[in-house]
């Protein structure tokens, strides 16, 4: 077993163990016995078996076997894989289409899963599953550009997929990117994130806005990381000495507006930059790199800056764009100019009125 | 298109409105005032340009609509394909009355200008 998959499991163990001392629930009985098994840890799955028939005794565990049944000699992956397809044929999902590749994988055709998986991707394109069966192939054949390409389009798509995150922060630390590494690191790290792929988390709820300057009195502060959960691997805690030696601090004042427009309902990122150009303070999504939002918000602000006065629009207040996916909003402080990204359930054209006095009070 | 244009300019704190191409020509203007609609047209290209270069940095797909708003008045501009519809708005507006119209009005220009 490779160091991800075993990191993957011992987080994933870690976190049922703690869902099971808090609340023992049946679910969490059966995904942790073939867990605990896939690590070897034999003892551990019979006394969790025993302790889930104390609580559950109806609860039927016979059928999770002490070893995959794929490594049983007498295997029969024919008819397993058929199997699979009629029940693929019957009731499609992405998990099955996961189920039909790995079999695929491990009884050596790896062309037909990677069939499987481009099968899996054309017909849930925005599930994540599928480029994670993918990346795991290019893995498998030492493709490491391709991998962290379907990493990263699978971390786009689940932003809890601990395994996608580690492969693909691996990936930037060898290239290099130690501001990509750093985001990375930073979202395993976040509190009550789950770390499992094979159950989609459910979305936290998205903050109400607050107006106004009570705004910065009740912006919660920014989540603090926890260096121990670091040194469950050597080489994250590398990566991210790596990654924090790049760079220099952050102006406080700064770092607070950007705790404060992270309030705002659907922000995906903020950057803030002086009138030169240079960034103050910022917090993005790891998919973008700071210096393109920051060139982009430079060079934006600028033209809408320069036209507005040419425009008769009088002294330029702020700019929105909206895009397919998401927008843009441009605010000018007094003092520096803010550029704030938003998914595309933020309005823009709706809502820009209301941002803009968010951010005016916020600045006064 | 002027129909389109008229009916956008009936909803009141609109000053006119416009159909430029996105290379900065204007198509057709419908202004209350003595706007040079011209000259917008030309400034407005120069945005189009430097959202054309930001927008991949900025992931967020192509663009649907951008404003500028100074403090003596606002501007947005709408994708309609091949065109861009142009609107003048007072301050005083509340984009949230009339935008679902705004909109329409968009994508009827961009059927019209399609066909």
């Amino acid at each position: 077993m490779n160091y991800l998959r075993r990191f993957y499991l011992e987080r994933e163990i870690k976190r049922l163990e703690e869902r099971i001392s808090a609340s023992p629930q049946p679910n969490d009985f059966i995904k942790i016995l073939p867990l605990y098994i896939e690590l070897g840890e034999i003892p551990k799955a019979e006394e969790m078996k025993r302790r889930a028939r104390q609580l559950y005794p109806a609860l039927d565990l016979s059928r999770i076997p002490l070893d995959k049944p794929e490594k049983a000699p007498d295997f029969d992956f024919s008819k397993e894989i058929e199997d699979v397809r009629m029940e693929l044929a019957a009731n499609p999902s992405p998990w099955l289409y996961g189920r039909l590749a790995r079999l695929y994988l491990d009884s050596g055709a790896v062309e037909k899963a990677e069939e499987t998986a481009k099968d899996a991707l054309n017909l849930f394109p925005s599930h994540p599953y599928p480029y994670v069966l993918l990346a795991e192939i290019a893995v498998m054949r030492n493709d490491r550009q391709s991998a962290a390409k379907f990493f990263d389009l699978a971390v786009r798509y689940d932003s809890s997929s601990a395994v996608s995150i580690v492969h693909l922060a691996e990936y930037y630390q060898e290239v290099r990117d130690f501001d990509r590494t750093r985001k990375l690191l930073e979202m395993l790290l976040l509190p009550h994130r789950s770390v499992s792929v094979s159950e989609p988390p459910k979305a936290p709820p998205a903050p109400q806005d607050i107006t106004g300057p009570a705004a910065r009195d009740t912006a919660p502060a920014p989540p603090a990381a926890e260096p121990k959960k670091l040194r469950e691997s050597g080489r994250l805690e590398s990566a991210l000495d790596h990654a924090l030696s790049e760079g220099g601090p952050e102006d406080p004042r700064y770092v607070s507006y950007v705790t404060s427009l992270k309030t705002l309902s659907f922000l995906q990122g903020v950057v803030i930059i002086d009138k030169e150009g240079k960034v103050l303070a910022s917090d993005l999504p790891y998919a973008l790199s700071e210096d393109d939002v920051r060139s982009a918000l430079n060079n934006l602000w600028l033209t809408s800056m320069t036209q507005a006065k040419q425009m008769m629009l009088g002294s330029y207040r702020y700019s929105a764009f909206e895009g397919e996916s998401g927008g843009f909003f441009i605010f000018q402080a007094p003092e520096c100019v803010v550029g704030l990204l938003f998914d595309k359930r933020r309005r823009l054209d709706r809502e820009q009125q209301e941002i803009f006095e968010f951010c005016r009070q916020l600045f006064s | 298109m002027r129909d389109t244009l008229s009916l956008i300019n009936g909803f009141r704190g609109i000053r006119g409105s416009m159909i430029m191409s996105k290379d900065g020509f204007l198509i057709v203007a419908d202004v209350k005032d003595r706007t040079d609609v011209e000259s917008i047209a030309a400034y407005a290209s120069a945005i189009i340009i430097e959202i054309n270069r930001a927008w991949p940095k900025l992931n967020i797909g192509e663009f649907k609509m951008f404003s500028v708003t100074g403090d003596e008045g606002r501007i947005i501009f709408y994708n309609t394909g091949r065109a861009v519809l142009v609107v003048f708005l007072d301050l005083s507006v509340k984009m949230t009355i009339f935008e679902d119209e705004l909109r329409s009005a968009a994508r009827e220009i961009e059927r019209k200008i399609k066909f």
